[in-house]
């Protein structure tokens, strides 16, 4: 049986079904010029059974992820289609609400015991057209931590942030190529006013 | 009274049942209640008063009431505008504003999109209170709704409100992590608890927008940020709404991440630009000019003008905003200029967005001056994704113009879609016409609202106004709230008649 995919470009989301495997779904996106982005579903990603990895589906990443942080599943959900001992419950396909509890955040990481998960619709990002590593270390730990609040208020938008020793960090900046310039160049200026050394490469 | 001895007993001077005190807790800002109070209609009182100043002292007040049945309504600062504090059969107010106090600021904590850094208050804190504290040691909670003069953190929590910022740092249920609450039989959950009877739900998910119908909210953990360096503000302005949209969406796509987004709809633009571009013109402002009677005639027959004037050729005004190191939001900015161009508009400069910002809170501080004055003004705040926001829009106007002169913007933007604000303002010459009216207006809004697939309420949550229409809103998830409300609150004591519970 086929597995449902509908694509919204007006909007950018994807509706699927929970059945496809989260590889199957990303590279279907590709196919198109999107992505699920940064993959909040990276305990998948990072499983090293790469048979479990690729198995992964959208279903068992949304009731085995978390409704909120960056880690969440939630994070990039809009909405779901579950079957409940209620019945079907179709959570509203809005940005955003104030009527009652979102719960859609019951529902994923509920590891299916209030009902389960048939479709998910899934905010989708087009493929950057550039993606860059930053990696700075400092002497002292400080100073390092002194760059990431000026690095929280700055606007550049950060991800996979790794720390290593507390003095070197790295994270990716990925985007519009203008876009990605910009943020890199404020990043190595922040990086030298706080007494840190960029690392190329 | 047994019940006043009682909460005597364990708050000494901090509970009143005298007819003032109970008057002044009868309300909060829905326009529905203003009116009928004008009309004549008897207000519903609370039987008495209270102000805790402890987790501890709410979960000995709600053993009690769960108890005796006796209703317990949570009060913030009384600036919710959906009825959600009425005291529809009486019961105990309970007043958090005497929980004040910001109790620590930690991090950075690291993830992977950056650092964060979190702060923990009470949630009778006002806003703005909470705002000041955090500015004092260099940081920002982001949270910015018209209300911050005059609401709690705990009434934010509770309707699952949004600021004027939120495009940049989210609501606030994207900025609380965790939260301490009382259930309607007193148990008390802390930080990192669970609910005996729900324990695989996490709180802060179940009580977050329950608007106190399942529990008390005490305490809360929120992200907060460091203050930016530097902001810049821009307006741009397009000869049609449907472009202006496109170029709305397109910044928010590119990844560009504004901090306020605001486009104007022409009638509303067309207001705006008589209050900043020139003080001499401002006095020319038609409402200040025309007269009154004219004014209130006009809107007895509000339809045909406004079909009119929207034949007119009036430009769209689109204000964005972007916060971070002073070279890159530039940079930004000038990404969104070029976005903009491309949909064909004027650079109208920093002054739109300038001035937005410097009077952002005092529009909502005029409404009373307009009830004054014989009219009646509300808001509606809906939201969809960008395919469906346009005819969105455009069937609320038209049923709702029916009725009242109607102003929109889009704000709260998404990369996936945005908020739609309508504020009305009506006259009828007839306080009791007045009341059916409103009432009309917002079933028309409702209707339509839901047929068209937009969401009854972004930002200003259900309480009284709304109920009617949340079953449709939720669908198959209104049996499965009334359930989880069964098993937390089976007494229904904890905020009776909200949310169609």
């Amino acid at each position: 049986m086929r597995k449902r995919i509908e694509i919204d470009a007006v909007s950018q989301l994807v509706t699927a079904d929970a059945n496809l495997r989260l590889d199957q779904l990303e590279a279907w996106l590709r196919k198109r010029g999107y992505s699920l982005g940064r993959l909040p579903f990276r305990n998948w990603q990072r499983q090293r059974h790469r048979q479990l990895r690729q198995q992964a589906t959208l279903r068992k990443a949304l009731e085995t992820g978390s409704a909120g942080g960056t880690d969440g599943a939630g994070e990039i959900c809009l909405s779901l289609e579950i079957e409940s001992p209620h019945g079907r419950i179709q959570t509203k396909r809005v940005p955003g609400s104030a009527t009652g509890p979102d719960f859609k955040k019951i529902f994923i990481g509920s590891h299916g015991r209030y009902g389960k998960i048939l479709s998910a619709t899934l905010r989708i990002v087009r493929l950057p057209e550039r993606r860059l590593t930053v990696k700075a270390r400092w002497v002292q730990p400080v100073k390092s931590r002194k760059f990431l609040k000026r690095l929280a208020a700055s606007g550049i938008r950060c991800s996979s942030l790794q720390f290593q020793d507390r003095v070197a960090l790295s994270f990716q900046i990925e985007g519009m190529k203008g876009l990605v310039a910009a943020e890199v160049k404020t990043a190595k200026r922040m990086i030298r006013q706080s007494g840190g050394k960029w690392i190329d490469g | 009274m047994k019940l006043l001895k009682h909460l005597e007993k364990i708050l000494g001077d901090r509970v009143a049942a005298d007819p003032v005190n109970r008057a002044l807790y009868c309300r909060d800002m829905m326009t529905g209640t203003t009116l009928e109070l004008k009309a004549g209609h008897p207000p519903l009182l609370p039987d008495l008063v209270c102000w805790p100043e402890t987790t501890e002292e709410i979960s000995e007040i709600l053993k009690f009431a769960s108890h005796h049945l006796v209703p317990v309504i949570p009060f913030g600062g009384g600036s919710g505008v959906s009825g959600g504090t009425l005291p529809l059969t009486g019961g105990i107010i309970l007043d958090l504003k005497k929980m004040n106090r910001v109790e620590g600021i930690k991090g950075p904590a690291r993830r992977d999109n950056g650092a964060f850094f979190t702060v923990t208050a009470q949630c009778g804190i006002l806003g703005q209170h909470l705002e000041d504290r955090l500015n004092e040691q260099g940081f920002t909670l982001g949270h910015f709704p018209s209300s911050i003069l005059c609401a709690t953190l705990g009434g934010y929590l509770a309707a699952r409100s949004a600021g004027q910022l939120s495009s940049r740092y989210g609501k606030i249920e994207d900025m609380v992590e965790d939260l301490e609450a009382v259930l309607a039989d007193g148990t008390m959950v802390r930080f990192g608890g669970r609910i005996k009877k729900l324990p695989h739900i996490r709180p802060v998910d179940l009580l977050v927008g329950a608007e106190g119908t399942l529990g008390v909210i005490s305490r809360a953990r929120l992200k907060i940020h460091p203050s930016p360096p530097a902001v810049r503000y821009r307006g741009v302005t397009f000869a049609k709404l449907p472009a202006a949209l496109t170029a709305t969406r397109e910044i928010m796509q590119a990844g560009l991440r504004p901090s306020v987004v605001r486009l104007y709809d022409p009638l509303d633009s067309l207001l705006l630009q008589y209050g900043y571009e020139d003080k001499k013109k401002a006095s020319k402002f038609p409402f200040k000019t025309i007269k009154d009677n004219f004014l209130k005639t006009l809107l007895l027959y509000p339809d045909l003008p406004q079909r009119l004037l929207g034949l007119l050729p009036t430009d769209c005004l689109l204000i964005f905003g972007f916060v971070g190191e002073a070279d890159l939001i530039e940079a930004q900015e000038k990404a969104a200029l070029d976005i903009c161009r491309r949909r064909i508009a004027r650079d109208a400069g920093a002054e739109p967005g300038l001035h937005w910002l410097k009077h952002r809170y005092s529009i909502s501080f005029k409404m009373p001056e307009l009830f004054e004055q014989g009219y009646f003004v509300d808001t509606i705040e809906v939201a969809a994704t960008w395919d469906r926001l346009l005819p969105l829009y455009t069937g609320l106007r038209r049923i709702l113009q029916k009725f009242a002169l109607v102003l929109a913007h889009f704000s709260h933007a998404y990369p996936e879609g945005c908020s739609i604000y309508f504020t009305v303002i009506g006259h009828t010459g007839s306080k009791e016409k007045d009341c059916r009216i409103w009432r009309q207006l917002w079933r028309g809004a409702m209707e339509r609202c839901l047929k068209l697939g937009g969401t009854i309420s972004h930002h200003h949550g259900i309480g009284v106004l709304k109920a009617e229409w949340l079953p449709r809103e939720l669908g198959g998830a209104m049996p499965f709230f009334k359930e989880i409300k069964k098993k937390l609150d089976p007494a229904g004591i904890m905020n009776p008649g909200k949310m169609g519970l």
